[in-house]
């Protein structure tokens, strides 16, 4: 039972990580419809611009704040600037989902190019842990926890008591519909980019900082838990994202203790299967349904 | 038997070489996380081909080192595959490949037919029957087993095994376990780390609550920074001894785990279990030495490598390459492959030589050679399998031996 509890705080620290990511990844989906696959190399871009700032003295959660910033920025023009023109030209969802993949390997190769291929290091304390009953956690992952949480609440105030969320939610469920009432839905479209690349860049360091080294193929290792954890809770639901996210980060370490480390990743997509064969638009049904991509 | 050979290049008559030049392609990664392979195969292949381009070629070809990038990765290593076999007609040796690629490229690098002389060492090659696949360096097992042998030597009782998912761990993982029970001990954990992971935190649980005195471990470099760095947070800042393999004396991983739990513990707590090399003193090695550092052509801080298994295999199975090119007067690899087993293996009525240059000039006169090179006697077994003695070397960033591994107790752990 105590291995149990302490699995649990684990895990906690891994939904802490995937719910910005998650939130960040649907945010994209929600607003232009497309699946990003280079998600992950946009965190590990912003992670290694984190380590960057480090290295050059700022603090690790200032260099968090910064690299998060970048994210964003990046992330909008990138919109703008690559997939925006794509989709005007009438490009289907599966060409844009190889646009995206076109995207990630750029991005990871021009890493390894400017950084090499070996990790780089954030500097983190060498502190004890914290005992929480039978979990354990250092001050790093007691902070990684804060601002997942803090995150996620923030993204709920946004959408729901902000005439902007409201806004994103409008074009979220019915693009052109809120055009015709007036919502600058361009303007909400790039908001949306900027806040998940926010999300994702946060995100990336805060995945540098658990897995205690950040490499240039480290977004990607992660993509898949975060497309489970957003498919999970509803593909285009924010708060689908953020209940998928506490699922797979919980079983990820739990299965673990209850099978084996070998097994950890496949429990977790064995779960999404079951959930999906059941709820095949999610645990929470909307835009999935209503952008038809699910069934 | 006469045992001849000096430096290289002093043979009285030395030939001139005059045909195409034949490749030696180094088909290993050169990018990527193991980059490090790439110049780990070149630093065997140059001072191999000075030397046998410095006593006029063989067969009169002159033999020049390339390379193919197979960035590590079992897809990306296809097409390389594919081209190295499309341009196959003056390749004499492969280098490789590694244990990254080497399964996904074995269906095609069988059908060129050309001498392979794998880095790779995995256990499906243990017993491996195509004549062409040599493998110089001892199989994956065997450094499981050196850790066995390693852990019962130094009093351990308790041992955690932690081995990574994979193909690389398939030899080591299973070989500590059953050698350290065979020699009495107890495995108090046994888990298994699935690279890519977020978080490894609930396996260092089981492993910390286990209290091993002495950990088994091979897994990637990322992998292992995470690990262990979760391990140094959660058992109060301390690493247990742990025994690595040769993986973990690669840079990558060593800036991967020092940056994680800092380079005085790696130094303090951690030791890798190599495959021993022979005394600087031996001819072989010496020849080797001098070739090493005459050859214009060097990979960068070459100095590392004067001991390295893998260096000193490269070097030697270029020689023993251009010795069964003369002795069986072709450079056609389906003529001279079969000739290698032979040159490696002293007997009676052979000249033993330790230098290319010494061994052509054998026999050119007629004679039968056995080349024992920087590796010493290399012992091929029928599988083209060699099986060799370990040693524990220090891990950090000026590695050195700590001493040989008892071969008694390594035998006792294998049976």
């Amino acid at each position: 039972m105590n291995q149990v509890l302490s699995s649990l705080g684990f895990g906690i620290v891994t939904a802490s990580i995937l719910l910005p990511a998650a939130i960040g990844f649907t945010l994209q989906f929600s607003a232009t419809n497309v699946l990003n696959i280079g998600f992950g190399s946009q965190m590990t871009l912003a992670a290694f611009i984190g380590y960057v700032c480090t290295s050059h003295g700022v603090g690790l959660w200032y260099a968090l704040l910064l690299a998060g910033v970048f994210g964003g920025v990046t992330s909008l023009l990138l919109n703008r600037f690559l997939l925006t023109p794509f989709m005007r030209r009438g490009t289907t969802f599966f060409g844009m989902i190889v646009i995206t993949i076109a995207l990630s390997l750029v991005l990871e190769y021009t890493i390894e190019a400017i950084w090499g291929p070996q990790s780089v290091f954030y500097p983190l304390s060498t502190g004890g842990t914290v005992h929480l009953g039978s979990m354990s956690f250092t001050g790093e992952q007691l902070v990684i926890i804060g601002i997942g949480v803090a995150l996620a609440l923030a993204t709920h105030a946004l959408l729901r008591y902000t005439r902007t969320g409201k806004a994103m939610r409008a074009v979220a469920g019915n693009a052109p519909l809120a055009r015709a009432s007036g919502v600058p839905a361009q303007r909400i479209v790039d908001l949306a980019w900027m806040l998940s690349g926010f999300m994702g860049g946060a995100a990336g360091v805060m995945l540098g900082i658990s897995l205690s080294s950040v490499s240039f193929t480290m977004g990607d290792t992660l993509l898949v838990e975060i497309i489970a954890a957003a498919v999970l809770g509803g593909v285009g639901q924010v708060y689908g994202a953020m209940l998928g996210s506490v699922v797979i980060g919980v079983l990820l370490e739990e299965s673990a203790i209850v099978l084996s480390g070998a097994y950890a990743p496949i429990s977790a997509f064995a779960v999404l299967i079951i959930v999906l064969l059941i709820r095949p638009t999610g645990l929470f049904a909307g835009t999935a349904k209503a952008k038809g991509v699910a069934a | 038997m006469v045992s001849v050979g000096a430096l290289p290049g002093a043979s009285a008559a030395t030939k001139k070489a005059s045909g195409s030049t034949l490749n030696i392609v180094s088909f290993v990664p050169f990018s990527g996380p193991d980059a490090s392979f790439g110049d780990l195969a070149l630093s065997g292949c140059y001072p191999a081909v000075y030397a046998v381009n410095s006593a006029g070629g063989a067969m009169g070809h002159k033999l020049a080192c390339t390379t193919a990038d197979t960035r590590g990765d079992p897809v990306d290593a296809v097409p390389a595959a594919n081209a190295l076999v499309a341009h196959a007609s003056n390749v004499a040796a492969i280098f490789g490949p590694s244990s990254d690629e080497v399964l996904s490229t074995q269906p095609l690098l069988e059908k060129a037919k050309i001498p392979t002389f794998l880095m790779a060492g995995l256990s499906q090659y243990d017993y491996q029957t195509n004549p062409y696949y040599w493998r110089l360096t001892p199989a994956d097992a065997a450094e499981g087993v050196a850790m066995a042998a390693w852990a019962k030597e130094h009093g351990y009782t308790r041992a955690a095994a932690v081995f990574a998912t994979g193909t690389t761990s398939q030899g080591d993982g299973p070989a500590s376990i059953n050698g350290f029970k065979a020699l009495g001990g107890k495995i108090v954990a046994n888990v298994s780390l699935t690279p890519g992971q977020p978080s490894y935190n609930t396996e260092v649980s089981q492993v910390v609550n286990a209290h091993p005195q002495v950990i088994f471990f091979t897994a990637p470099a990322d992998t292992s920074a995470t690990f262990f760095a979760e391990l140094h947070q959660l058992n109060n800042g301390v690493v247990p001894p742990t025994l690595v393999t040769e993986v973990a004396e690669e840079p990558g991983w060593i800036n991967a785990v020092s940056g994680a739990i800092g380079l005085p513990t790696l130094e303090k707590q951690f030791a890798a279990m190599e495959a021993a090399t022979p005394p600087e003193s031996i001819p072989g090695w010496v020849a080797f030495h001098h070739a090493l550092y005459a050859s214009p052509k060097k990979v960068p801080n070459v100095g590392q490598y004067v001991d390295d298994p893998f260096t000193l295999s490269y070097y030697d199975a270029g020689i023993l390459v251009a010795l069964a090119m003369d002795q069986t007067h072709s450079t056609k690899p389906a003529v001279f492959n079969k000739a290698i087993l032979g040159l490696s293996t002293p007997g009676a009525g052979k000249v033993v030589v330790h230098t290319y240059a010494a061994g052509a000039a054998a026999i050119a006169k007629g004679k039968k050679v056995a080349f024992i090179g920087a590796s010493g006697n290399l012992y091929i077994n029928k599988h083209h399998n060699v099986a060799g003695a370990f040693a524990a070397v220090s891990e950090g960033t000026n590695p050195h031996r700590i001493a040989l591994v008892s071969a008694k107790l390594m035998a006792k752990a294998a049976a």
